[in-house]
């Protein structure tokens, strides 16, 4: 749905992107970086508020900017905490819906229908202006859903919301994906983004890091050995046990927990030997996790 | 929507409020002139008029609301940062552009008009007001705000801070330009706003330099001439401006990483 063919995006001799190649399908992709790594550059361009320097973005197989097509398939809930502070929600709502192509009847009914779903039914008639932080997010989600759109693009969706919308979001988020919209969702709560996907576009200094499932990534960087944590009865013996291992470069006790932490750079391989090894005793593995299987590991890997 | 949208945005109450006392100036000078004139001397309406409507109203009212409002068309939007919900609809930009333009030429046509309705309350009397000159000065406030606000329409399209460029064109192209010799009074929309609606001002006796400097440039322009000037400095500029809001990005700096 949404393709970008090498392209790159300056301004004057800044750089915001930097020779992306990519493609979003349906479902919920999460596009993850620090502050300025070219997020919002990557939203502007599939929303045709940009155009790319060189290369080309594609969306519905058609170049966004200024292109009305697109745009009537297309919603943004940009990060910008900008509104028109004289209007009611429901007045906001209803004026991108009309410059959305909707009118009379189903205007009102998706109109109500938006509102209800973003959970602002009470407060739609109050001005914009007298709204909390929360209440703004949910309004500018709704603009962006008025108009049923199949392609949805969501900027920092999760700021500034408690944490009962935050799961409210994500819930919304994570249904539109089901329901076969392509979402792309910004944000650096990596966290909530794991809630939301496991599939991620990873983005630093302008540049695409890595895209594709997180896990599957996770495994492609064998620069840095996978750390599994497990705790047991007698970890030192079950630490030198794991050293034996093929694939384990390293293993400590964690001072306060007492668990072992291994780092492997074959961690199927390990969790393969790891039932023989239970089974073969004499110690008891009470539990074992992997901190490097989530989505902050594979961010600070890659971008550090 | 957009146009009543644009317009409701210029006749808020909070916005009336702000350009209200612009409105009024002249009239209150009107006012202040007669009361002093009844004090000693006599008072003339048709100079006061004159004094205050050619030299207050059009050359300083008319372009600052031209100014603030036209360039507001666009660089608001950029301010508030809310243009990016107008760019992602499905509707044409210069229909965007054009329909906001017309709500914004509408408002300053209601606010001058009205800034003309009162002085010639407050120098002719409510009952004598509505004379042929304040008609044919409405008139030309009309045209006259066209003019003005599509050229600062298209300043706003072009640059990031239309209204210093604006407001450098208003009050130092506009009052200067046209006293230099040669044809540059023609590349000056008030040359041709004094044409249509001429106000002599009073003789002070000995000559200013800016007397010296109006006699030294003697171009002769129609009032037909006038009046087809205006219409193409507005068809140019508002094609110019559409042409060029539909092919720009306009991203406010602040959110370029």
């Amino acid at each position: 749905m949404i393709e970008f063919q090498g392209a790159s995006r300056w301004y004057g001799q800044v750089i915001g992107l930097n020779d992306v190649t990519c493609h979003i399908d349906k479902g919920v992709t999460a596009l993850i970086g620090p502050n300025g790594a070219g997020k919002s550059t990557f939203i502007k361009l599939v929303s045709g508020q940009l155009r790319p320097t060189t290369g080309s973005v594609t969306v519905l197989g058609q170049s966004p900017f200024a292109n009305q097509e697109v745009f009537r398939r297309l919603g943004i809930c940009p990060e910008v905490d900008s509104f028109y502070e004289e209007m009611t929600g429901q007045e906001f709502v209803t004026f991108l819906a009309t410059l959305g192509g909707l009118t009379g009847a189903r205007r009102s009914s998706r109109v109500s229908e938006v509102i209800q779903f973003v959970g602002m039914e009470a407060n739609a008639g109050r001005r914009i202006g007298g709204y909390s932080k929360g209440m703004r997010q949910r309004i500018k989600l709704a603009q962006a859903l008025v108009h049923d759109p199949d392609v949805l693009l969501l900027d920092e969706p999760l700021n500034g919301l408690d944490p009962v919308g935050r799961r409210e979001v994500t819930d919304l988020v994570k249904s539109l994906g089901e329901a076969g919209k392509c979402v792309v969702i910004s944000s650096h709560i990596l966290y909530e983004i794991e809630h939301m996907t496991r599939r991620i576009l990873l983005i630093n200094r302008g540049r695409l890091l890595a895209q594709g499932d997180l896990y599957e990534i996770r495994g492609l960087i064998d620069r840095h050995p996978h750390r599994i944590s497990l705790e047991s009865d007698q970890p030192r013996r079950l630490a030198a046990k794991l050293m034996e291992l093929d694939g384990v470069v390293s293993s400590r006790l964690e001072p306060i927990s007492g668990a072992v932490e291994i780092e492997t750079r074959d961690p199927d391989g390990f969790y393969r030997r790891l039932p023989e090894i239970v089974a073969a005793g004499p110690f008891d593995i009470r539990s074992f996790a992997s901190p490097d299987n989530n989505l902050e590991a594979v961010f600070r890997y890659l971008t550090e | 929507m957009l146009f009543k949208g644009a317009l409701r945005d210029l006749l808020r109450p909070r916005r009336l409020l702000m350009a209200a006392p612009l409105v009024a100036l002249p009239a209150l000078l009107g006012l202040f002139w007669r009361s002093m004139a009844r004090r000693g001397g006599t008072f003339e309406p048709e100079i006061a008029y004159n004094v205050l409507q050619g030299g207050f109203v059009f050359g300083f009212i008319l372009v600052l609301l031209s100014v603030i409002v036209a360039t507001g068309v666009v660089s608001q939007e950029m301010e508030q940062r809310t243009m990016v919900y107008l760019l992602t609809r499905p509707i044409a930009r210069y229909r965007i552009l054009l329909a906001r333009f017309t709500g914004a030429w509408l408002g300053t046509c209601i606010l001058v008009s009205a800034a003309t309705l009162l002085l010639a309350c407050s120098v002719f009397g409510p009952t004598e007001a509505f004379q042929a000159i304040v008609w044919t000065d409405i008139k030309v406030v009309v045209l006259g705000a066209l003019a003005y606000g599509s050229l600062f329409l298209l300043c706003a399209t072009l640059v990031n801070k239309p209204l210093i460029y604006g407001l450098f064109f208003a009050f130092g192209w506009e009052s200067w330009v046209p006293l230099f010799p040669t044809n540059l009074k023609k590349v000056c929309i008030v040359s041709y706003l004094r044409v249509l609606a001429p106000h002599p001002q009073p003789s002070q006796g000995d000559e200013g330099v800016m007397e010296l400097l109006s006699a030294l440039n003697p171009v002769v322009i129609t009032p037909t001439g006038a009046r087809n000037a205006l219409l193409i400095v507005t068809v140019v500029c508002l094609v110019a401006a559409a042409v060029t809001f539909s092919r720009r990005a306009y991203v406010p700096r602040e959110d370029s990483e």
